[in-house]
């Protein structure tokens, strides 16, 4: 609907209220405009999105007066009655992301959460209005220092957007306040991206899961603030936003992160990035039953499906296959940070030892444990830490095209794909029933043919599979090799997206 | 594999600044070897660099713009920078004898362009405020050197030297701390 038909409805609807009922918007905007000290434009957004919502409300037989509760100004708290003065250093993980991005390319990653009904974008928007104060660090911008890029507070409103790009389309940083993230909506479905300068997987949950759970507050019903879904209008920990990385650097032993090139899938390689996502959602009890049954892990299991279906997705017959698995940090170091705290671990196989799943399990299995120990996990984040320290005094217009090569060449030739198992979400009471399933998408890099990713929710494991080629070799093989367990995954995605 | 689409119909992605900026570079690279190997057959003045120059100048401005702080104080600065660079060049290595006058007028001017883009919306700018505090300080020290070791005592250097003292205590006079908090951000080394 047009903004300006939407204000003449508004208008229209406030024609038909009482004296009184006028009174209470009329005190309800004069209080929201003590919460917004903003550029004008920006303000006029803001008191936008509060109008369509009340309209919203009353089109849905909601009482003016349970409506103005919902969406009290009070809420906002002082997010944007007050100026934008905090900024912060970027992460060791985060570091690389800014220097190696090009105009193609951009570590970006997305979170989705499936409701039981349509969404509603003048309550999404609302939610999304309220929701971001309790994470100043998302409300950030990137820009350039001289040694480092760092992210300076922006102050402005967040739109949530109707979905109309690629999942993971690159996101505009450039201009003063571009935001790092955006929300999107499609249907029955709440999209989140970030740029992975902000957050990882387990950050971008907590964001997620609170953004909707405030948004299914405002729609009537009551979600407790336990299991991730964080208080909106808690007062963010400092634990929250700090780079933990620095906090458990030790001096001692360290390791590099250079590796081999690893043999890549075949197909060309699509200008548009991803030119398909694909996804399988599975009951996770089964897969669970089929991992145990192997005594492995779903991750290992799945890590050596992924080598049998790289097997059948390349050319040559002689090399190694590299799978890039990411580990959350946090269950080896206690952290509460909402940032990125995640390494990962390389996982090996020369093509010509892969034969089997039950065959290649052991190894796998085992070189899973041996990166994830605690020793390796410490090694590789003083090795990060002692490479970011080294070249701090580099000015950024050295580092830039220094780390865009190597990243770009030693970087993403060093693994044949990756697959990041952000694991089961736990989801509250009230949340948990309106949510059908999640899924967890990774933006292309530049050379890896498919990017996987898992996500578990409400009994729903959802694989998804981002990929860089309309070769479809490595996903028909993924799939027969989920129906030999005896699992039949239930196929959603996209469409190939071509120019 | 056949598979229900859960994804709206999306818009066309436009790939035609990538092919411009694909076909340019080419076009540029070809250009650029070509005016050097000529330059150096034909021997004579270095015009070759005034091109080369010139056309690092159009790559960086137009085809391929920064990924962060692309905001119009920064291209602007850059912009000024590059302009004077070139026409210094003009001057050293093909027409002698004027840059002196002009550079410090152009400079002025950008400098007036600047000012104005910042103190128009300061709130909103006060972020990109760093390129042209860089600029001024070292257009600063710059017409110090001219005026006060070289004795270029031409008006437009003493304009200019004036135009920058005078931004510069305004741009200091109006951020106060603020200015030093951004320094802070800009030179960080965590």
């Amino acid at each position: 609907m047009s903004k300006k038909r939407m204000t003449n409805e508004y208008s229209a609807y406030i024609e038909t209220l009482t004296d009184g009922e006028r009174s209470r918007v009329d005190s309800f905007f004069r209080i929201l405009d003590q919460h917004l000290r903003l550029p004008r434009e920006w303000k006029r957004q803001l008191t936008q999105d509060f109008e369509n919502a009340i309209l919203w409300y009353s089109k849905n037989g909601v009482e003016l007066d349970d409506a103005l509760a919902r969406l009290a100004p009070s809420k906002l708290g002082g997010f944007y009655s007050r100026p934008a003065e905090e900024w912060y250093p970027l992460d060791a993980a985060a570091k690389v992301y800014p220097l190696s991005m090009s105009h193609r390319q951009m570590a970006v990653f997305r979170l989705s959460m499936y409701l039981d009904r349509d969404v509603v974008p003048e309550l999404l928007q609302m939610a999304l209005t309220f929701t971001i104060k309790r994470f100043p660090f998302f409300a950030t911008t990137i820009k350039n220092g001289f040694f480092w890029h760092y992210i300076d507070s922006a102050k402005r409103r967040f739109p949530v957007e109707a979905e109309s790009t690629v999942p993971c389309a690159d996101i505009n940083v450039s201009l003063t306040g571009s935001k790092s993230f955006r929300v999107l909506y499609y249907k029955n479905r709440v999209s989140c991206e970030f740029f992975h300068i902000l957050t990882d997987g387990t950050g971008g949950t907590i964001f997620l899961k609170t953004l909707v759970a405030e948004y299914l507050r405002l729609m009537g019903n009551d979600v407790k603030c336990v299991s991730g879904v964080l208080d909106i209008d808690g007062i963010p920990d400092a634990s929250e936003s700090a780079d933990d990385f620095s906090k458990y650097v030790s001096g001692r032993k360290s390791s590099g992160f250079v590796d081999k090139p690893a043999l890549q899938m075949g197909g060309k390689l699509s200008a548009v990035r991803p030119c398909q996502v694909i996804h399988f959602d599975m009951d996770s009890d089964s897969l669970r039953a089929a991992a145990r049954a192997r005594g492995a892990s779903v991750t290992a299991l799945v890590t050596a499906m992924m080598f049998i279906a790289c097997k059948s997705a390349v050319d040559r017959r002689q090399g190694t296959i590299h799978i890039q698995v990411p580990g959350n940090m946090r269950t080896l170091f206690e952290s509460g940070t909402l940032r990125n705290f995640s390494l990962y671990a390389n996982i090996h196989l020369k093509l010509t030892e892969i034969s089997t799943v039950d065959a290649i399990l052991p190894s796998v299995k085992a070189q899973l444990e041996a990166g994830f120990a605690f020793e390796k996990m410490q090694e590789m984040m003083n090795g990060a830490v002692k490479l970011v320290r080294s070249v701090r005094f580099v000015p950024l217009f050295i580092k830039c095209p220094v780390a865009r090569v190597v990243y770009g060449f030693l970087g993403d030739r060093a693994f044949t794909t990756t697959l990041s198992n952000l694991g089961i979400v736990e989801l509250p009471e009230g949340l948990s029933e309106h949510v059908r399933k999640m899924d967890f998408v990774l933006g292309t890099v530049a050379l890896a043919r498919a990017a996987v990713s898992m996500v578990t929710v409400n009994g729903v494991c959802t694989l998804s599979i981002a990929k860089l080629t309309s070769d479809p070799s490595f996903e028909e093989r993924m799939y027969s090799l989920f129906r030999d367990l005896g699992i039949t995954p239930r196929l959603s995605g996209s469409e190939l997206y071509s120019i | 594999m056949d598979f229900e689409v859960i994804y709206p119909k999306i818009k066309k992605q436009s790939l035609a600044m990538l092919r411009v900026r694909y076909i340019f570079g080419i076009l540029f690279l070809v250009s650029s070897v070509a005016c050097v190997a000529v330059n150096l057959i034909l021997r004579g003045p270095a015009w070759s660099v005034v091109v080369l120059w010139s056309l690092y100048m159009v790559w960086t401005l137009c085809l391929k713009l920064p990924l962060v702080d692309r905001n119009l104080i920064n291209l602007g600065v850059r912009f000024a920078v590059m302009t004077v660079i070139l026409l210094i060049l003009i001057d050293r290595l093909l027409a002698p004898g004027w840059a002196e006058f002009v550079v410090p007028l152009v400079a002025y001017g950008a400098l007036i362009v600047l000012a104005v883009l910042f103190f128009v919306n300061v709130s909103k700018q006060r972020q990109n405020v760093m390129p042209l505090v860089f600029l001024t300080v070292c257009v600063v020290i710059a017409s110090a050197i001219a005026l006060f070791v070289f004795s270029l005592t031409s008006w437009p250097m003493i304009v200019l030297a004036c135009v920058a003292v005078a931004l510069l205590v305004a741009t200091v006079f109006t951020l106060r701390t603020r200015l030093f908090s951004e320094i802070r951000k800009r030179f960080h080394i965590k």
